[in-house]
């Protein structure tokens, strides 16, 4: 079986005596790009391109296509040496000089049948004398020389240098150089039919490549028992540094012994003072990793962790912004601004107040209007603090509907300093788009009927506490009226609401 | 080879390091290992200047899924066993590493390290007491055995677990 030794899956290394045309590199006849090699324009003939193969080969024939767009080189010289010594002078095989209609130039050693040979038509066929068969049965190294052009720019376009690794090689060479090869086999099979054309091959081997690029993980990173990627690198206090997931399975391996948790590495059993802590300066470098990284499966397969125990409110997060949403109801600002205009205040609010003492359930909600806006940051801030002005306080009279009955100068005393709390707030705030945060703080979580309630939500996105709850019968909504599955009701967490 | 369990990986990687460093007088047949790499032989030297100089020993390694969690089986294989006082005549060892004293953060190398200087501290070569007992009714898998360690006096007693029980 010939092998094209110009081939990249059998890592030729090419040079080349003189600078390029940008983005025509020598290079480019060795890695399946269909460009070709272009000299600088100012460049005249000769010039040496040299390719080293990854062993001593037999040559079979060499196929030479000249031109790169309407760049020809039309004079070509070709040399040969058996060791990759510089100091071991190129010997003259053959030379060909193309002729305007010769599409390319084929060299083959006499003793083979140039009609054998599988060469595109219109090639100028140029043999190697048979006294030098012993370069080109053992050849290491191959120049192509272009010693001439016509009117343009040194040009190659392409080369094959196709044969078979010197009977002189040993045998695992020759299994080597087969088991690359057929590796490069494997993926033109894959490869559909279309092959042929030049650019599909060029980019199967960027597939490859992209393919091939296997993610390193730093040994730092690692875990030295399992040596998998930490997720929550802990010091040891012997200095080891291992994941928390695999000291917690050590742990439940020595709890069957009957032993308390202990460093793995020396066996000291843990106490107040040498206990493992948490790396986190290592899982800040993991961490920032895992981000640059996060487009590649195999990370994508890796378990995150949201923090340990102390700050899992970035998990609440999340939660927090659910339950704005539900106050970002259009139609709610709708009713309840249409409702506050109907209302006429004539009670004080300690009147109110002395009211609302027996089940009456003072949570003031806010009411902001959802407006998307995609302009920039300065017109969102304005718009945020638009909404936080025009955002009302309802209070939801859960007891006997009176929840209208408000003064008009409590809504606007609230409103104000709301305001202004809000406001100061939105001023430390980078992320506009995330308002709903920060009204949040603005809930408050007493419950005037009772302490320490706990706090449900209702579709209607009322927020009512369990004892009001419990005392609702007909699943209606006390504040709207409007009829609600017991499924529907969600609890919300006070943690988050006292933040 | 692409190793995806975390033990293959461990493994993998304890297999190239025993290749590339191995400890004096260990060796690892590593083409015979890369095919199944949850058993091990490795073949020991005994150590130069001790009663076992130019004996040649064969350890075998039996590796579970939890490995490095939990510790390998090992056992002297082969034509020759060491007469020593803490290895039986079917092989088995009494070393405490390889059962109770097993930590993740050993590996294979620590094991013939340690295997090797129990050997090296041999000062008379002799089965252990209980030899006939116990080769008679021990389980084929010394883990499977309650080991009674008294540590450097050199008497071992045992207790069989019988696996039926389990």
């Amino acid at each position: 079986m010939l092998l094209n030794f110009c081939d990249p899956r059998l890592r030729p290394e090419i040079k080349c005596s003189t600078i390029s045309t940008e983005g025509y590199e020598v290079t480019n006849l060795i890695n399946d790009s269909c460009k070709g090699f272009l000299a600088y324009s100012c460049i005249k003939p000769p010039v040496h391109i040299d390719i080293t193969f990854l062993c001593n080969i037999r040559i079979n024939h060499i196929l030479i296509w000249p031109s790169v767009g309407s760049q020809k080189s039309s004079g070509f010289q070709l040399y040969c040496k058996n060791t990759n010594d510089c100091n071991t002078p190129y010997t003259l095989l053959s030379s060909g000089f193309l002729s305007p209609s010769d599409a390319g130039l084929l060299f083959y050693p006499s003793d083979i049948k140039p009609e054998k040979i599988p060469a595109p038509a219109n090639f100028l066929k140029r043999y190697i004398k048979v006294w030098i068969g012993h370069l080109t049965s053992y050849a290491h190294v191959l120049r192509i020389t272009i010693c001439k052009t016509e009117k343009s720019v040194p040009a190659l376009g392409k080369i094959e240098v196709w044969g078979t690794v010197s009977p002189r090689c040993g045998k695992d060479i020759v299994a080597n150089v087969y088991t690359l090869w057929s590796k490069h086999e494997a993926v033109l099979s894959l490869s559909t039919t279309e092959y042929k054309t030049e650019i599909t091959s060029a980019k199967t081997t960027d597939n490859r490549q992209e393919g091939k690029t296997k993610l390193e993980i730093p040994e730092s990173f690692k875990d030295p028992i399992t040596l998998e990627l930490m997720t929550q690198p802990i010091t040891l206090p012997s200095g080891n540094v291992i994941d928390q997931a695999t000291l917690e399975k050590y742990g439940r391996n020595e709890a069957i012994w009957g032993r308390p948790l202990s460093d793995p590495f020396t066996g000291i059993v843990f106490n107040e003072h040498r206990k493992p802590i948490m790396a986190t300066a290592l899982k800040s470098r993991i961490d920032k990793f895992l981000l640059d990284n996060s487009n590649l499966n195999e990370i994508k397969s890796i378990p995150r962790v949201l923090g340990h125990a102390s700050n899992s409110a970035i998990a609440g997060d999340r939660r927090i912004i659910e339950v704005p949403k539900c106050v970002l109801n259009k139609n709610l600002l709708k009713r309840t601004v249409e409702d506050a205009k109907l209302e006429a205040c004539k009670q004080t609010m300690d009147d109110y107040l002395q009211q609302t003492k027996r089940y009456c359930h003072k949570l003031p909600t806010i009411v902001v209007c959802s407006k998307q806006s995609t302009a920039n940051a300065r017109e969102r801030s304005e718009q945020v603090t638009k909404i936080s002005n025009s955002s009302k306080l309802v209070y939801n009279n859960t007891h006997n509907h009176i929840r209208d009955n408000k003064s008009e100068n409590l809504i606007a005393n609230v409103d104000s300093s709301l305001d202004g709390n809000v406001k100061s707030l939105l001023l430390n705030i980078k992320r506009f788009n995330a308002p709903e945060k920060v009204e949040l703080h603005n809930i408050s979580s007493e419950c005037k009927c009772c302490n320490n309630s706990i706090l449900y939500k209702l579709p209607c996105k009322h927020v009512i506490c369990r004892k009001v709850l419990l005392s609702i019968e007909n699943s209606q909504c006390k504040s709207c009226g409007l009829f609600y599955k017991l499924s529907d009701i969600e609890r919300i967490h006070n943690s988050i609401l006292n933040r | 080879m692409a190793a995806t369990s975390p033990s293959k990986r461990r493994l993998q990687k304890e297999l190239m390091s025993l290749i590339r460093e191995p400890p004096p007088g260990v060796h690892v047949d590593g083409e015979m290992v890369g095919q199944n790499l949850t058993q091990w032989i490795v073949y020991m030297e005994g150590a130069k200047g001790t009663l076992y100089e130019g004996e040649q020993f064969q350890l075998q390694f039996k590796f579970s899924s939890k490995y490095p969690f939990d510790s390998p089986e090992v056992t002297f294989i082969g034509g020759n066993i060491p007469v020593h006082p803490h290895v039986y005549s079917n092989g088995h060892i009494c070393l405490s590493i390889l059962t109770e004293d097993w930590s993740p953060a050993l590996s294979v190398q620590s094991i013939c390290l340690s295997i090797i200087s129990m050997l090296s501290s041999c000062t008379e070569k002799k089965r252990p007491s209980d030899n006939t007992l116990y080769v008679r009714t021990c389980n084929k898998n010394p883990k499977k055995t309650k080991w009674w360690y008294h540590g450097k006096k050199g008497i071992i007693l045992y207790i069989l677990y019988i696996l039926c029980s389990y």
